[in-house]
C-alpha cells in the first residue's frame, strides 16, 4: 500500500482523542455511583467511542489517498508499432487541387488537415498499436514517443494540421524516427509511415545511416506520396529525365527506399479520397500479432475508506435518533 | 407569600439565657417550678411562697424558684454542591433547600431560636456562613441568594469541616443534602456533632429514580466529577436504578439511625407537617 499524502498519516494520534477527552454532554445526573454497572451500556459506550475513533482514522487515510502500486502487465493483442513521420513544409498547406470536399470557405481542405483528419480515423481504428509522431520540416521535430495513450497521439496528429514551416527534409524525418524504436522492446511488427508531398534529397551518409538502422530495428517502411496532379508519378515507368546530372528527387528516393531490406510500399495520393485509400490498405497490412505491455494503475483505496467513515457516521446517526432528549 | 413553618421541640434542656420556647435550667420567669430558696439567697419578694414560709420552724422567708424558658440555636447546614444542580432551571434541589431553609428559618424565629446559616460544597465560603443570631437577616439574605446558585465542579467534601462551625450549646441542626457523597463523609460527620443534635433532611428528586425513559441512548455526566457514562436506558436498567436508589436509602437510614438521627426524605414537595410530625414522633418533650 502506498500513499500520495503520507504526510496526513502524521495525524494518525488524533484517532485517539474520542478515548481522552470526554465530551461533556451537559446532560448532568446527580450521582454517577447510583447508575448500575450495566454491562450492554459500557459495550454501546465503548462502540460509540470506537467508531468515533475510526471515523478520524479513516478519514485520515482517506486525506493521505492510498492506493496501489502501478503493474504491468504483458497482454498479446493485434497491432503494430508505428512510427509517423509527417510532412510540416510549406507546400502541406496547400489544398489538395481539385478538392471535392469544400468547406464553407469555399476552399479545399488542405493536405495538412486532411492527413490530419485521414491519420487520426485511422489511429482510432487500431486497438493495440504504439504509435509515435515526428513532423519535419527543415528538421526534424520530435512530437510524441511510443505510446499506447490515443489521445496523445490524436491530440499530436491534429497539432500538425496547423500552419506549416519552411521545407522538406525527409532525411532528418527518417532519422529521429528510427531512434523512436531505439528505447522500445521489439513487438514484433515494426513500421514507419511516412507521408511526404514531394520529396527532398538524402545526402549518401544520411541514406547508409537510415538504412542501416532501418534494417537493424526491423522498421518496415511505408511511404505516402501526396502528388501534385500533373507533377511526376513514382510509379511511371516511362519517365525519362531530362537532366542528366539528376532525377526528380522523388524517383531519386523511391529508388533509394527500394534498396531497404525491410519490407517496403509506396503510395500516391492525389485527394483524400486515395490518401484514405492508402492509409486503409496499410491498416490492412499492419496487423500482426504483437505483445504489448500495459500499464494498470494501482487500485485506489480512498473511496472505500470514505465510504466506510460514511457508513459509520450513519450508525452513528442511527444511534442519535434514538437519543433521549430531555 | 404564605409564610409556612412547622413545630419543634428539643428533648433537652437548653442552656440558653435568651428567653425562649424551649424547656432550660435557667432560673427566671418560667413556670416550671424548680425549688425553693430564702428571700436573702434570692431577693425577688413577688415569689413568695407563703405557704413553705409559715410551715418553716425556723421563720425564714421563702422563694419560689422557677425555670425560664429559653432560646436553643438552630443550625441550618445547606450542600452547595454540583449535584445539588439536579433539576431544570425553575426547579433543582437547591432552589428546593432555599425553600426549606426559609421554613426552618421561619420556624426557628416562631421560637425566638437564635438561626444560623451554612452552606458547604467542596470548602466552606466565608459568603455562604452567616453566624447563629435571634435576627436572622443574613440568614435571609443567604438563603435568598443561594436560589439562583450554580455550584460548577464542586463536591461535598467540606461536610467533614461543619462541626467547626457549631457552638458549645446543644444545637438542633438541619443539615439539607442529597447526601450523594461516601459513607465515611457522613459518618465523619455525624460522629463530629455528636453533642448536638441532627436532622438529616435528605433532598431527592424523584426524577433521579422514577419515571425514567422507557427506551433509549443518553450519556450522563456526573456533576462532581465529570465522569461520564453512556447508557443504554431500558425497562430493566429502570429497575436496577430504582433498586440502587432503594438501596442508598437503606444505606442512609442505617448510618442515620445508628446516630441517633433519624433521616427526614424529601422527594417530592416538602411538607411542614410532616416535620412537625417528625419531631412528634422523635424529640417528644
Amino acid at each position: 500500500m502506498y500513499f500520495s499524502n503520507p504526510l496526513f498519516l502524521l495525524l494518525i494520534p488524533l484517532a485517539l482523542v474520542p478515548f481522552l477527552f470526554k465530551t461533556i454532554t451537559r446532560n448532568f445526573y446527580s450521582w454517577n455511583k447510583l447508575l448500575p454497572n450495566d454491562s450492554s451500556s459500557n459495550f454501546l459506550s465503548i462502540l460509540i467511542k470506537l467508531f468515533n475513533s475510526l471515523i478520524i482514522l479513516f478519514l485520515i487515510i482517506y486525506f493521505s489517498s492510498p492506493h496501489q502500486n502501478q503493474q504491468e502487465v504483458t497482454k498479446v493483442g493485434v497491432g503494430s508499432q508505428i512510427g509517423l513521420v509527417l510532412d510540416r513544409s510549406a507546400s502541406m498547406d496547400d489544398p489538395f487541387s481539385g478538392s471535392t470536399t469544400n468547406d464553407d470557405n469555399g476552399i479545399g481542405e488542405t493536405k495538412s488537415a486532411a492527413a490530419a483528419r485521414l491519420i487520426s480515423n485511422f489511429v482510432e481504428s487500431r486497438k493495440n498499436d504504439m504509435i509515435g509522431v515526428i513532423t519535419f520540416s527543415n528538421s526534424a521535430m520530435f512530437v510524441l514517443p511510443l505510446t499506447q495513450n490515443k489521445e496523445a497521439i490524436t491530440g499530436a496528429v491534429n497539432a500538425t494540421a496547423g500552419n506549416a514551416l519552411f521545407q522538406t527534409n525527409i532525411g532528418a524525418g527518417l532519422t529521429s524516427v528510427s531512434e523512436l524504436f531505439a528505447k522500445v522492446e521489439d513487438s514484433g511488427s515494426r513500421a514507419v509511415i511516412l507521408l511526404s508531398d514531394g520529396a527532398g534529397r538524402i545526402d549518401a551518409p544520411t541514406q547508409q545511416k537510415i538504412l542501416d538502422w532501418f534494417d537493424r530495428f526491423d522498421i518496415g517502411l511505408y511511404w505516402i506520396v501526396l502528388r501534385q496532379p500533373g507533377g511526376i508519378s513514382i510509379f511511371d515507368k516511362d519517365f525519362k529525365h531530362v537532366d542528366e546530372t539528376q532525377m526528380p528527387p522523388q524517383l531519386e528516393l523511391y529508388e533509394y527506399f527500394k534498396t531497404f531490406r525491410s519490407p517496403f510500399q509506396a503510395y500516391e495520393a492525389e485527394d483524400p479520397e486515395s490518401l484514405e485509400k492508402a492509409i486503409k490498405d496499410i491498416n490492412l497490412k499492419e496487423k500482426k500479432q504483437i505483445f504489448y505491455k500495459e500499464i494498470i494503475p494501482g487500485k485506489d483505496f480512498s473511496k472505500h475508506f470514505l465510504i466506510a467513515a460514511f457508513f459509520m457516521t450513519f450508525l452513528l446517526f442511527l444511534l442519535k435518533l434514538i437519543e433521549i432528549k430531555r | 407569600m404564605i409564610i409556612d413553618f412547622f413545630n419543634y421541640h428539643i428533648n433537652w434542656k437548653s442552656r440558653g439565657i435568651h428567653p425562649g420556647n424551649h424547656k432550660s435550667d435557667q432560673r427566671g420567669m418560667g413556670i416550671e417550678f424548680a425549688g425553693h430558696s430564702n428571700l436573702l439567697d434570692y431577693p425577688d419578694p413577688r415569689r413568695i411562697d407563703l405557704r413553705m414560709t409559715m410551715k418553716d420552724p425556723m421563720d425564714q422567708v421563702y422563694v419560689r424558684i422557677f425555670n425560664q424558658r429559653s432560646a436553643s440555636p438552630v443550625m441550618i447546614f445547606s450542600d452547595l454542591s454540583s449535584s445539588m444542580r439536579f433539576g431544570n432551571e425553575h426547579e433543582n434541589k437547591i432552589r428546593k433547600s432555599s425553600l426549606i431553609a426559609q421554613i426552618i428559618r421561619n420556624s426557628a424565629y416562631r421560637n425566638s431560636d437564635a438561626v444560623g446559616f451554612v452552606g458547604f460544597n467542596n470548602d466552606i465560603p466565608q459568603e455562604w456562613t452567616s453566624p447563629l443570631s435571634y435576627k436572622p437577616y443574613r440568614v435571609d439574605a443567604l438563603i435568598k441568594e443561594m436560589k439562583d446558585y450554580t455550584p460548577e465542579n464542586k463536591d461535598s467534601s467540606a461536610i467533614t469541616k461543619l462541626h467547626s462551625l457549631l457552638p458549645k450549646d446543644h444545637t438542633l441542626i438541619f443539615i439539607i443534602s442529597d447526601f450523594h457523597m461516601p459513607n465515611e463523609h457522613i459518618i465523619n460527620f455525624l460522629s463530629n456533632t455528636k453533642k448536638h443534635t441532627v436532622i438529616p433532611i435528605i433532598l431527592w428528586d424523584e426524577k433521579e429514580f422514577k419515571d425514567l425513559p422507557r427506551f433509549g441512548i443518553t450519556t450522563l455526566t456526573d456533576p462532581e466529577t465529570f465522569e461520564e457514562k453512556t447508557v443504554l436506558m431500558r425497562k430493566r436498567l429502570a429497575k436496577k436504578i430504582a433498586k440502587m436508589f432503594e438501596n442508598q436509602k437503606n444505606n442512609l437510614t442505617t448510618i442515620f439511625n445508628r446516630f441517633d438521627a433519624p433521616p427526614f426524605f424529601v422527594t417530592d414537595k416538602f411538607n411542614p407537617d410532616h416535620m412537625t410530625q417528625y419531631f412528634n414522633e422523635y424529640y417528644h418533650a
